[in-house]
């Protein structure tokens, strides 16, 4: 104790006290979480400012005489005429290894009762993107543990993939299992304008499967003020740098834009920004493009780490031609559209798997899922061909009706239910034995069940050869014939059992 | 009704010119009030209300503002004066005596200020602990 004492005396035998030089200003308008301020000559663009009674502001519009503000916190206790002070500071979040497992709200406060936050260093929310040099492009797979999405659209570390879909059609459950499915990678997952008790309930669920070990939770919920759903992402994304920075791997999940456009169409009306399309602000492709483009995955010379993003955008009536989809669209490296017609039809994830796409992540699938992906996207894209084909006709070849059943059964494989990753060798076993036609002979309705007793059997009998595929991340010619052999049993001891 | 930018920029105008070294010229004041009245009844409410704004804004930034914790000599007051000169005219000085401020004085001109208040001290002192790593 004598010690701290003792140390906080020198502490300030050293403080040179200085004349405090401010610039002020006043309080001449308030009303949502925005203010207008007279004054403030001096203040700089997204500088912080002090109202007095520890509630702080963002310069947001820099006009003649007066400057908009949006502030942070309960705006109540400024009235007109309130004195507002420049801090020469920028806004900034804590950031580090204090936060995982932490449920925080747009300024990095913890509001999980948890205590205070020990962080590392303060991050500021804006910040320009890492530049084209400290850059190196998308090598390592990130796995979802999602058949469909892993095999059909991957997704790379450091890349931007939209989840695009109506309401209830498994966006957030997409997000979360490919929380639950990472091991060394850091998760932050932002809610934006959501309600608390869906929160609540992610939360419990990510701690239920200790998912919330390697997660930050930055909770900006609809009862929030739009100021803090607004700065959220960006909150978000400054502590997923930090993780980049120190040569880590970073998830982020923004859930969602949409919801982060309309807090910011509510800010900038307020703020009197001319409107333009459905009254967004001009800049609204600028408000996601800034944020998105901060994903990357950084070079060897720049520690090697990754800042994966996964925005969602929620549509209306499956429209993706509306203003903020087609924007985000744009600015994305490829998008996984969910269709609700698939979901009632109890397809599930319901994953529209001819106008997903992802434009990067092909260059970091591994070497075995490429194997099984080619042939697997062929067959697909044949089956939806001929499905829409098929309704009409009666008599079909066989060849015709071969592919048809071919893709019922990849159809049914790629079903898979919510919380339960696969990791990536069972899924590139599954697939393998789809695709190479050993589950043509299984009925549709009993597909699931073959591949849950095949990935089973390999597990207690096989192990060595899921372990050998884990590793290589390759399927060669001796794998691909114990596989054979294997599957080849099973189909024969699976026909059997069934029959008796 | 908003000001449409022709009527600002004349607003603006009038203002600038009723002022000389910082010092607020009457007869100037009472023509660009005469020019603004011609207005139609809207407009020259809305003019007369932002010429308003714009010479207080003007006359503040002329103002020196003191807060000291014990009244300043007009010494005191004329070397303070003669500091800010230095910058920008001064017309106008206001004496606040605040003993919230313990010792020192506070200084404000336009939106400038400079603490030199023994409160200030403390505060920075205060500060230091609470953050003391």
């Amino acid at each position: 104790m004598s010690d701290v004492i003792a140390a906080i005396e020198k502490d300030i035998l050293n403080l040179k006290l200085k004349t405090q030089k401010q610039n002020i200003g006043t309080v001449v308008e308030l009303g949502d979480g925005v203010a207008r301020i007279e004054g403030l000559s001096d203040v700089s663009y997204s500088e912080l400012l002090d109202f007095g009674q520890g509630l702080f502001g963002l310069a947001l519009n820099l006009e003649n005489y007066n400057v908009g503000a949006v502030l942070f916190g309960d705006f109540t206790k400024i009235k007109e005429g309130s004195e507002v002070k420049s801090t020469g500071r920028i806004l900034e979040v804590p950031v580090g290894e204090g936060l995982i497992g932490r449920v925080v709200d747009g300024l990095g406060q913890p509001i999980d009762g948890k205590g205070a936050i020990k962080a590392a260093t303060h991050y500021p929310v804006e910040k320009i993107a890492s530049g084209v040099i400290t850059r190196q492009s998308v090598n390592t797979p990130l796995q979802t543990g999602i058949k469909a999405i892993d095999a059909l659209i991957p997704i790379g570390r450091g890349q931007r993939e939209l989840i695009i879909g109506d309401r209830n059609t498994g966006k957030t459950t997409i997000a979360i299992d490919t929380i639950i499915n990472q091991k060394d990678v850091i998760c932050i997952y932002v809610a934006i304008g959501q309600k608390t008790s869906k929160i609540a309930q992610l939360v419990a669920k990510l701690e239920e499967v200790g998912a919330m070990d390697h997660t930050i939770i930055v909770s900006a919920s609809a009862s929030d003020a739009a100021t803090m759903q607004y700065l959220a992402p960006f909150a978000g994304c400054a502590m997923g740098e930090y993780f980049m920075d120190q040569g880590k791997d970073a998830l982020i999940i923004y859930d969602d834009l949409s919801k982060h456009a309309n807090s910011y169409r509510q800010m900038s009306l307020l703020l009197r920004r001319p409107s333009g399309r459905e009254a967004y602000p001009g800049d609204v492709f600028y408000l996601h493009s800034r944020l998105l483009e901060r994903a990357a995955k950084m070079s060897k010379e720049y520690g090697g780490g990754s800042l994966t993003a996964l925005p969602i955008i929620e549509t209306q009536a499956n429209d993706i031609s509306a203003y903020i989809p087609t924007n985000v669209i744009s600015i994305t490296d490829g998008q996984m559209f969910l269709e609700s017609d698939l979901f009632f039809a109890g397809v599930r994830p319901a994953l529209n798997v001819g106008i997903s796409v992802s434009r990067v992540g092909g260059a970091a699938q591994t070497k075995a899922m490429k194997s099984v992906a080619g042939r697997l996207k062929l067959d697909l894209a044949q089956f939806r061909e001929l499905q829409a084909f098929a309704q009409f006709a009666s008599d079909l070849d066989p060849a015709t009706k071969l592919q048809i059943e071919r893709g019922r059964r990849i159809t049914e494989v790629l079903k898979q239910p919510p919380f339960a990753p696969v990791s990536v060798e069972e899924q590139v076993v599954s697939l393998w034995a789809v695709t190479n036609g050993y589950m043509d002979e299984v009925e549709v309705e009993k597909v699931r069940d073959f591949e849950k007793a095949f990935i089973q059997q390999i597990k207690l009998k096989n192990k060595k050869l899921l372990s050998e595929i884990a590793t290589k991340k390759e399927l060669d010619e001796k794998m691909v014939k114990e596989l054979e052999k294997i599957t080849k049993d099973f189909v024969g001891t699976f026909k059997r059992g069934n029959k008796k | 009704m908003k000001a449409s930018k022709q009527l600002k920029k004349t607003i603006e105008k009038l203002v600038e010119s009723s002022f000389l070294d910082g010092r607020m010229l009457e007869s100037k004041v009472v023509k660009a009030v005469k020019v603004l009245k011609t207005l139609s009844k809207t407009e020259s409410i809305l003019a007369l209300s932002e010429y308003l704004i714009g010479l207080k804004r003007i006359e503040r930034q002329h103002t020196m503002y003191l807060e000291t914790a014990i009244p300043f000599s007009a010494a005191q007051i004329k070397k303070a004066k003669k500091i800010i000169e230095k910058k920008v005219k001064i017309t106008k000085v206001k004496m606040n005596i605040n003993p919230d401020v313990l010792g020192g004085f506070k200084l404000k001109v336009g939106d400038e200020v400079w603490d030199e208040t023994i409160l200030s001290k403390i505060n920075q002192i205060k500060e230091r602990i609470v953050h003391h790593e």
